[in-house]
């Protein structure tokens, strides 16, 4: 399929040149990949086809390309000009020499991640490197380029602020790199590894220069002429004469940007990066898939610029690090390209075209039904268009139970469920009828981000139930506020003693991920929570507790090790049920004291200020990729701006630097694969039999899923046998029968595609995104008898506007009104009389107020009791000393 | 790959056709020239703008928004780091000696996006029940919130809660650590209605002068907390160990955390909650400054006379937030794209947006307000704002007569939101469980049904069943995963809460000591009488072994 895809997109008479050139592409990938394999990436997965629910694998327009082959042309095949031995700049090729790339999906590309996985590379932290500076490290953005010799630097979307966090005192990795500038040197000078020329304006030559900049007149920035730098603009695709330099904010910044300014590589020369493919949509200034005047999408590039430890003019980085851009000509000249060609952007349909049909529930759809909304859309010629918004399980219920309200919710339990988990078991709400049909097999997974000193970690991390328990429980010293050793007395609570500083100093979390290490200082490990109560937090904790050492650990039994739980999270018994929510428990807070003003300052901070919740599982995503932690710092900065504006404030965290990334959240695996992140595979207690989120494991949980009073379907993370993943959720679109007809055909219209063409497995428009499990055909089937039965429904109801039982009560008549149906093959739940809550039964609980005296009769008791006890008490040996003179007693007489 | 194909071809047929429907849509080129933006600021309005921002994806528009409270939301657009911010209030409030001036180095317009309700969620227990209908005057509010009122059972806060036996526990406040909007709706709010009180608070921080603030100010070592963002509040009032806290957030995120917010007392001697109608009746006297000539005021609110509003409906910290729209290209790398962008961004929230927001626990905005909305979409460099056609905005609150259809639909309280010896047992905010009440001297239970309470809710049963305490303990099986989600609280095993009363710090009426001393003195004799008598027995024991040697 992508063969005959690119052919069409190449210019006529190449077409032939351009099918064998892409079966030899193909081929050279299959060759490397073999040639490579003991080297290669590590990982079960890594080799194999792109797997459904992480994302991970390669497509068969997968392209390898080793750094010695020089530069691809516009066909992925090698430029007649290699490396050249007799360069000036020579002296940087040894970093480079044994690196092999390979890029996972080179064709039909939309705005989705594709793999990119190296061998062959420096260790980040080369040997030869100054100790304390970050080299031999790769960096890559997308670029547009027209000609097939590829782009040129002013092509490619760079240099965005605020993505790198270069360490305290700049001494890890100078901003530069993340920049389009650097220093130029002496004019016509030459790069010396003994003898590095100076500056332009004389400088020292170990600062570091680029000989070859500035290699346009225009890498000269207007009003910096005769300063001993350049800076390379960037150019957008369809301006040539828009020259923009610095941060090109106008066409990306941090928060839309795909660039890669730091990407290491690990001991072993290996490394891997998701990198996020963007289209004209996203990326305005590169024009990727847009359709040209030929009808033709634009193709664009990847380039990945390779960083050494020897600077552009020869010095060596122990002085600076590694400090300038790589689009200067020198660093740029290293580079590995390859072409990407897009699929043409789909047209959307305008604001406005047509009223919404709003729709609301579980986040867990979101990326699913953004998907589907561009199918639909399209095939409803814009004419029916849908609307999502992401609601708690509460407000689906009343939602759906207002007959004004929107009509359909997607949930993983029954409408109105909630209650009884939320109240104790207390007055589930009257819900109207509804109908349920399941449209998504979603997965929970915890997402990483470790990037250290050691390399970037790409296999998936390993997690028993009690690992999970210990990191949700604030066990670790490091998520407690009163934990801080850099002051030397805040060692934490005594209960804490045994318990490690980090979940990486944990022998049980060592033994199962040898070869990560605690980053060297920093930011709580704990992984990011949202503060919802759902059934998809539920189900997290039903894991956690199916784990005998798990339920027995978070009873208070402290692991072989000697940590012991959170006492704080003890006292909440989360052995013994499952809740819903993730509680920031510990009630214990450090306090600085109050820091002089003006005005004084309460210095204090507590477990949500170390620990704060995000707002989405698609936010934690989003944090996790970015390396951003939210936690608002640890120590005190008298010189920080507070929020009224007056100077003294903690200092912020916000990311991580280089090196010392560790970030994990608990998130759905469409964020997951969306953004690219290291998922865990899920081991038992004993670090065996783990499982790892993917096609084949999802689908033999969902086999073992059994359904609710509704019909719902639910995993019992428990019991789902071996090579199983527990955490797997099916969500359903609940539907209230009474409403327009035209609702109930539209709302049938969504679930009619969401069960057929809506399950195709892609990331094209209308396809299932990564991260879902297509679903199995009983419940495909099952959701279109229940779209059969909302349009029968939508015929009886007759017009949208007319007719009592659209406009009646929720209670009222309608074909569906016996209670909860559930369509298809599942048995119809109980009518609403066996409904376990009515308001009958909720009416009379007796309660009694206290009396106005604080005790009543009972205040005698004890005066009773004590003069019975006196009496009984000198009863006893005033007997005995009457009896005395006949009774032997002898152990008096000792 | 069959499938994939055919749906490729299937979609590509479909865009062929489309070409039509855009152009009877609008009259631009679609998405053509959608590009990129970037937003920051209030929390308050951030659950709505995330859903606006989502939704907009399938025309094809990328929305970012950063959460990080107004204060900073407009110093970033002043900077020039966004393309537009979110505030709930404008520039240039006095807040103590800092003006906040506007923007010099841009022009800018501020269009309001959402309405909504400044709640005060709490979190509080009666035995193990939870308290849902709480109910709070002006002045207890800011005396809690000045630090005032410290217990809970404070009579005061009896006087609004006939029905309730408070515990009496400490009130611990939770209140913005970030630059926010809603302090500043807040405070504005205590300034106007509670004056006396906060300008003592003022004194005691010394705030002069002594204004409303977007920092609010906090005695150190008073035990009041400051959080970041609405989320950082309503996450620490959540919390389980976190009873006698009370925070202030916009009600979006009582309803998320499922947490109850405090009715609050109105002029016309009612408890309500700030429900979308609630709003939109609160807000139909909120004064909009129309003066165009004034880009530094022209739309801002002057909520006054929200604040006395005699509708029994009202909710008085109810208040609209804004967006800030750049009128100048250039500074902040603003191009006429970016523009265009940005006015079809406003044009979609301000009419089909608005349907998403009530789900949220927010309020849709008014026809008068989109109009005004529209018209400042128009100074946004390279936007196409066509006129407003009331049809096909599909905003929620716009009807055929010209009134707010929001309101004229929105129910009166009932009458046990009224002032006075009864009190609702309703839930409210996220929380529907019912709280049963009791008349303040009495003793019996006061069923008063709920009618129905705001235009959306079902109807809350009456009386109330248990709470099982403060979080979910359905009980489930470890092993299986199974939970028993139906008979734990079936008719056997109801639990009937204490209603606990106040201990007194004095040691009771004269009997009470009496008693206490007679028993001490008794429970004294019962440890040591025994023993002397023993040791007495012993002694003469002893004396009769010595004088008379007896064996």
């Amino acid at each position: 399929m992508t063969r005959e895809r690119t052919t069409s997109a190449s210019a006529a008479r190449w077409r032939v040149r351009v099918r064998v050139a892409s079966a030899l592409t193909s081929v050279v990938a299959a060759v490397a990949f073999v040639a490579v394999g003991p080297t290669g990436p590590a990982g079960a997965a890594d080799t194999g086809p792109i797997d459904q629910i992480t994302g991970n694998g390669s497509t068969n327009s997968a392209v390898t390309v080793s750094w010695s082959q020089g530069l691809l042309d516009a066909n992925n095949q090698p430029l007649p000009t290699q490396r050249d031995p007799g360069s000036p700049l020579a002296f940087m090729y040894p970093d480079f020499e044994g690196l092999t790339v390979t890029v996972g999906q080179t064709q039909n590309l939309v705005h989705q991640s594709i793999r990119v996985t190296w061998s062959g590379g420096t260790p980040t932290g080369h040997p030869g490197g100054a100790a304390s500076k970050l080299d031999d490290f790769l960096q890559m953005m997308q670029c547009y380029g027209d000609a097939d010799s590829g782009p040129i630097p002013e092509d490619c979307q760079y240099g965005s602020m605020g993505l790198l966090n270069n360490g305290s005192g700049g001494s890890i990795a100078p901003a530069a790199i993340g920049s389009r500038t650097g220093n130029t040197c002496l004019a016509h000078s030459t790069p010396s590894m003994t003898n590095p020329p100076p500056l332009a304006d004389g400088s020292p030559g170990s600062i570091g220069c680029d000989t070859l900049e500035p290699s346009n007149p225009s890498h000269t920035q207007p009003g910096q002429e005769g300063q001993p730098a350049y800076s390379v603009p960037f150019i957008p695709f369809n301006d040539q004469t828009q020259h923009v330099y610095g941060a090109a904010t106008t066409f990306y910044d941090q928060f839309n940007t795909n660039e890669v300014q730091f990407a290491s590589t690990d001991a072993n020369g290996n490394g891997q990066v998701f990198f996020q493919t963007l289209t004209r949509t996203e990326a305005p200034g590169l024009g990727c898939g847009a359709v040209e005047s030929n009808g033709k999408p634009r193709d664009c590039w990847l380039v990945i610029v390779p960083r050494g430890h020897i600077l552009a003019n020869g010095a060596p980085d122990t002085i600076q690090g590694i400090n300038d851009s790589p689009l200067g000509a020198s660093n740029w000249a290293q580079r590995i390209q390859i072409h990407l060609s897009f699929d043409p952007i789909q047209t959307n349909c305008p604001i406005g075209a047509s009223q919404e049909r709003e729709m609301s529930g579980t986040q867990l759809v979101s990326h699913a039904v953004f998907s589907w909304q561009l199918a639909l859309n399209q095939a409803a010629n814009c004419k029916t268009l849908y609307g999502f918004t992401a609601t708690s399980e509460p407000q689906d219920t009343v939602d759906l139970s207002n007959p004004n309200g929107k009509g359909l919710a997607f949930t993983t339990i029954p409408i109105g469920s909630e209650a009884e988990r939320l109240n104790g078991g207390a007055s589930a709400p009257n819900v109207p009828p509804l109908i349920y049909a399941p449209v998504a097999a979603s997965v929970i997974t915890f997402g990483f981000n470790i990037n250290q000193a050691s390399g970037a970690v790409t296999t998936a991390i390993k997690l028993t139930p009690r690992l999970v328990a210990k990191a949700l429980t604030q066990s670790y010293k490091w998520d407690l506020p009163t934990f801080r050793p850099s002051d030397g007395t805040s060692l934490g609570p005594a209960w804490a003693k045994n318990n490690p500083v980090f979940i990486t100093d944990d022998p049980e979390f060592k033994a199962l991920n040898p070869g990560i290490t605690s980053p060297a200082s920093g930011s709580p490990l704990a992984p990011l929570l949202t503060e919802d109560h759902t059934g998809v937090n539920q189900q997290v904790w039903q894991w956690i507790i199916s784990d005998a050492a798990a339920r027995k650990w978070l009873a208070g039994t402290p692991d072989e090790h000697g940590m012991v739980v959170n006492p704080a999270y003890q006292k909440l018994n989360l052995g013994k049920a499952a809740i819903d929510s993730y509680p920031r428990a510990d009630p214990t807070c450090r306090d600085d004291g109050i820091q002089p003003g003006p005005p004084p300052k309460d210095a204090r901070q507590c477990s949500l200020d170390i620990l704060p919740y995000v707002n989405s599982l698609d936010d934690a995503a989003i944090h996790v990729r970015g390396a951003n932690n939210p936690d608002l710092g640890r120590e005190w900065d008298p010189a920080a701006t507070a929020p009224d504006g007056s100077t003294g404030y903690w200092d912020p965290g916000g990311i991580e630097p280089v090196g010392r990334v560790f970030m994990w959240a608990v998130m759905d695996s469409a964020s997951l694969a969306n953004y690219g992140l290291i998922p865990a595979d899920l081991c038992n207690s004993a670090g065996k039999n783990c499982v790892s989120p993917s096609t084949a494991t999802v689908a033999a949980a969902l086999k073992a899923a059994k359904p609710d009073h509704s019909g719902l379907l639910h995993v019992a993370p428990g019991s789902v046998g071996a090579n199983a993943y527990p955490l797997v959720q099916v969500t359903y679109a609940a539907v209230r029968v009474t409403q327009p007809a035209d609702a109930l055909s539209d709302f049938a219209a969504l679930i009619t595609f969401a069960a057929g063409s809506g399950q195709t497995p892609g990331v094209l428009p209308g396809q299932l995104p990564h991260g879902y499990l297509p679903l199995p055909t009983n419940l495909r089937n099952q959701a279109k008898a229940a779209a059969a039965r909302l349009v029968a429904d939508a015929h009886a109801t007759g017009t949208p506007t007319g007719g009592g039982t659209s406009a009646g009560s929720p209670q009222g008549a309608s074909p569906g009104a016996s209670g909860q149906v559930t369509a298809g093959s599942q048995p119809l739940a109980p009518p609403s009389s066996a409904l376990p809550y009515s308001t009958e039964q909720a009416s009379d609980v007796p309660t009694k107020a206290t009396p106005a005296t604080h005790t009543g009769t009972v205040r005698w008791v004890l005066l009773v009791v004590v003069v019975v006890g006196l009496v009984g008490a000198c009863g006893g040996p005033l007997l005995r000393a009457g009896l005395e003179g006949r009774l032997s007693l002898p152990w008096r007489r000792r | 790959m069959a499938t994939v194909m055919s749906l490729i071809a299937t979609l590509t047929t479909l865009g062929g056709v489309r070409a039509d429907a855009a152009q009877v849509g609008t009259a631009h080129a679609a998405d053509a020239s959608y590009v990129p933006l970037s937003g920051s600021g209030s929390t308050w309005s951030q659950n709505a703008i995330n859903a606006w921002a989502a939704n907009v994806q399938q025309y094809g528009m990328v929305i970012h928004y950063n959460g990080l409270g107004s204060t900073f939301g407009r110093m970033q657009f002043k900077q020039g780091s966004v393309d537009w911010a979110a505030s709930d209030i404008p520039y240039g409030v006095q807040d103590g000696t800092n003006f906040d001036p506007p923007p010099t180095t841009r022009g800018f317009a501020y269009m309001p996006d959402t309405a909504g309700g400044t709640t005060f969620m709490y979190n509080l227990n009666i035995g193990t029940r939870r308290v849902t209908n709480l109910r709070l005057s002006g002045e207890n509010i800011a005396k809690i919130f000045t630090g005032v009122l410290k217990k809970w059972n404070d009579p005061a806060i009896k006087k609004d809660n006939p029905g309730l036996n408070l515990p009496a526990i400490k009130i611990v406040p939770v209140v913005r650590g970030d630059g926010s909007g809603a302090t500043a709706q807040f405070t504005q709010w205590m300034l106007a209605t509670q004056g006396s009180l906060w300008r003592a608070y003022c004194t005691k921080v010394n705030r002069n002068p002594c204004t409303q603030t977007s920092a609010y100010p906090v005695v150190p070592g008073s035990g009041m907390v400051a959080q970041n963002g609405d989320l950082g509040v309503s996450g620490y009032v959540s919390q389980r160990q976190a009873v006698g806290t009370i925070g202030y957030v916009e009600f979006s995120y009582a309803i998320q955390a499922g947490f109850p917010v405090a009715k609050v007392l109105n002029r016309a001697g009612y408890y309500t909650e700030p429900t979308a109608g609630h709003v939109a009746v609160s807000l139909l006297k909120a004064q909009i400054n129309m003066d165009k000539t004034n880009p530094n005021t022209y739309l801002t609110q002057n909520l006054s006379q929200v604040y006395s509003n005699s509708d029994p409906r009202t909710y008085e910290l109810s208040s609209y937030s804004y967006m800030i729209l750049p009128t100048t290209t250039g500074f902040g790398g603003l191009t006429t794209s970016k523009g265009f962008t940005l006015g079809d961004f406003g044009k979609y929230l301000l009419c089909q947006g608005q349907n998403q927001v009530d789900s949220l626990g927010y309020s849709a905005l008014p026809i008068n307000l989109v109009q005004a909305g529209f018209d400042q979409l128009r100074t946004i460099p390279g936007a196409a704002i066509p006129n407003i056609n009331i049809r096909t905005c599909n905003n929620p609150t716009f009807s055929t007569d010209g009134t707010n259809t929001l309101a004229r639909n929105d129910p009166m309280p009932p009458a046990c939101d009224k002032q006075g010896p009864t009190q609702c047992v309703t839930g409210t905010g996220g929380a529907k469980t019912p709280t049963p009440v009791t008349n303040g001297a009495g003793g019996a239970t006061t069923a008063t049904p709920g009618a129905t309470n705001g235009a959306s809710g079902p109807n809350a049963p009456a009386g109330g069943l248990p709470l099982g305490g403060s979080g979910p303990l359905v009980p489930c099986d470890p092993d299986t995963g199974a939970c028993d989600t139906g008979t734990a609280n079936a008719a056997g095993e109801q639990q009937v809460d204490g209603l606990p009363t106040a201990t007194g710090t004095n040691l009771g009426d004269g009997l009470e000591i009496a008693l206490m001393a007679i028993a001490a003195v008794l429970l004294l004799a019962v440890a040591l009488t025994p023993p002397l008598i023993a040791q007495g027995a012993a002694n003469r024991r002893a004396r009769r072994n010595r004088d008379g040697g007896v064996a």
